[in-house]
């Protein structure tokens, strides 16, 4: 169930005898669902009320690549442990 | 079980066995590379003992392992590739084709978690017969567990012909986004009467 009331959400769980899965439905259905690019901050842009992000990948990842880009930039990379 | 009581000194602990440590460390090492699979009855079982269980998508092989490895016990290979992979802008171009690889490599790097696969758009609305076979598709060359699909009341004779074709599948309600050009937008509809029917 996506965007559904959780008072909403909560009735039709326990109306079917299946398993539920919410996102943006409450705290009342068996399962919940997230899409990881959101759960893990690698989207940018804004994010649904139901999203919590638990890491910023997106951050870290630009930081990797910056970090790359001017060691090689540098001359820093690769270095003598890097080659053969 | 190995035995520390055992006359034969070659069960000891102190002697290693010539093929490993010993049949608990073998049990637990063949525990760690087959753990129990995450499969539809456990969710069942987890609605009936007011347990709570986490599905989170995936599209390709680490994602797959990490979460697996993390206990999400549910993958969905979402449709939500299309505008998380793919580039797209909603989750509507994107086809059977595109997402049955992806599907493939989830269901190839999952050791443990159930794997769920969208059919996207346009490949169930026109007849429970196609949405069979999209949904064999998925299993056979996908390798999931389970589909799902957008849709309320509408498509309960589809439901139950995928599920008596041997299809289990998920059934999404509420926000449906392929629905996104006829709701003209994504803010709630509560209270409002679903056009899903």
């Amino acid at each position: 169930m996506e965007m559904v009331p959780a008072e909403t959400a909560a009735a039709v769980d326990a109306a079917v005898g299946v398993p539920t899965i919410g996102i943006g439905a409450g705290n009342a259905t068996t399962g919940q669902v997230l899409v990881w690019q959101d759960m893990a901050g690698l989207r940018g842009g804004r994010m649904a009320k139901f999203v919590k992000q638990y890491a910023d990948l997106r951050s870290t990842l630009l930081d990797a690549a910056t970090a790359y880009g001017n060691d090689v930039r540098s001359g820093q990379f690769p270095g003598p442990e890097h080659s053969f | 079980m190995a035995s520390s009581n055992s006359s034969d000194s070659s069960a000891s602990a102190e002697v290693p066995a010539p093929y490993g440590s010993g049949p608990s460390a073998a049990a637990a090492a063949a525990a760690e590379r087959k753990p129990a699979k995450v499969r539809i009855h456990h969710l069942q079982q987890a609605k009936r003992d007011g347990a709570r269980f986490a599905m989170l998508t995936a599209y390709e092989q680490y994602t797959a392992e990490i979460f697996d490895a993390a206990g999400i016990e549910v993958l969905l290979v979402g449709d939500s590739a299309s505008n998380n992979v793919f580039g797209n802008e909603t989750s509507l171009p994107v086809t059977i084709d595109e997402l049955l690889p992806l599907c493939r490599a989830v269901a190839r790097s999952a050791k443990r978690a159930l794997v769920v696969a969208d059919l996207p758009f346009g490949s169930y609305e026109v007849s429970a017969g196609q949405a069979v076979e999209a949904g064999v598709r998925f299993l056979k060359e996908g390798l999931a567990h389970a589909v799902k699909i957008e849709g309320g009341q509408y498509y309960a004779p589809t439901v139950r012909a995928m599920v008596q074709a041997g299809i289990p599948v998920m059934a999404h309600i509420g926000f449906t986004p392929k629905a996104n050009t006829r709701w003209a937008g994504t803010a709630s509809r509560a209270g409002e009467t679903t056009p899903s029917g």
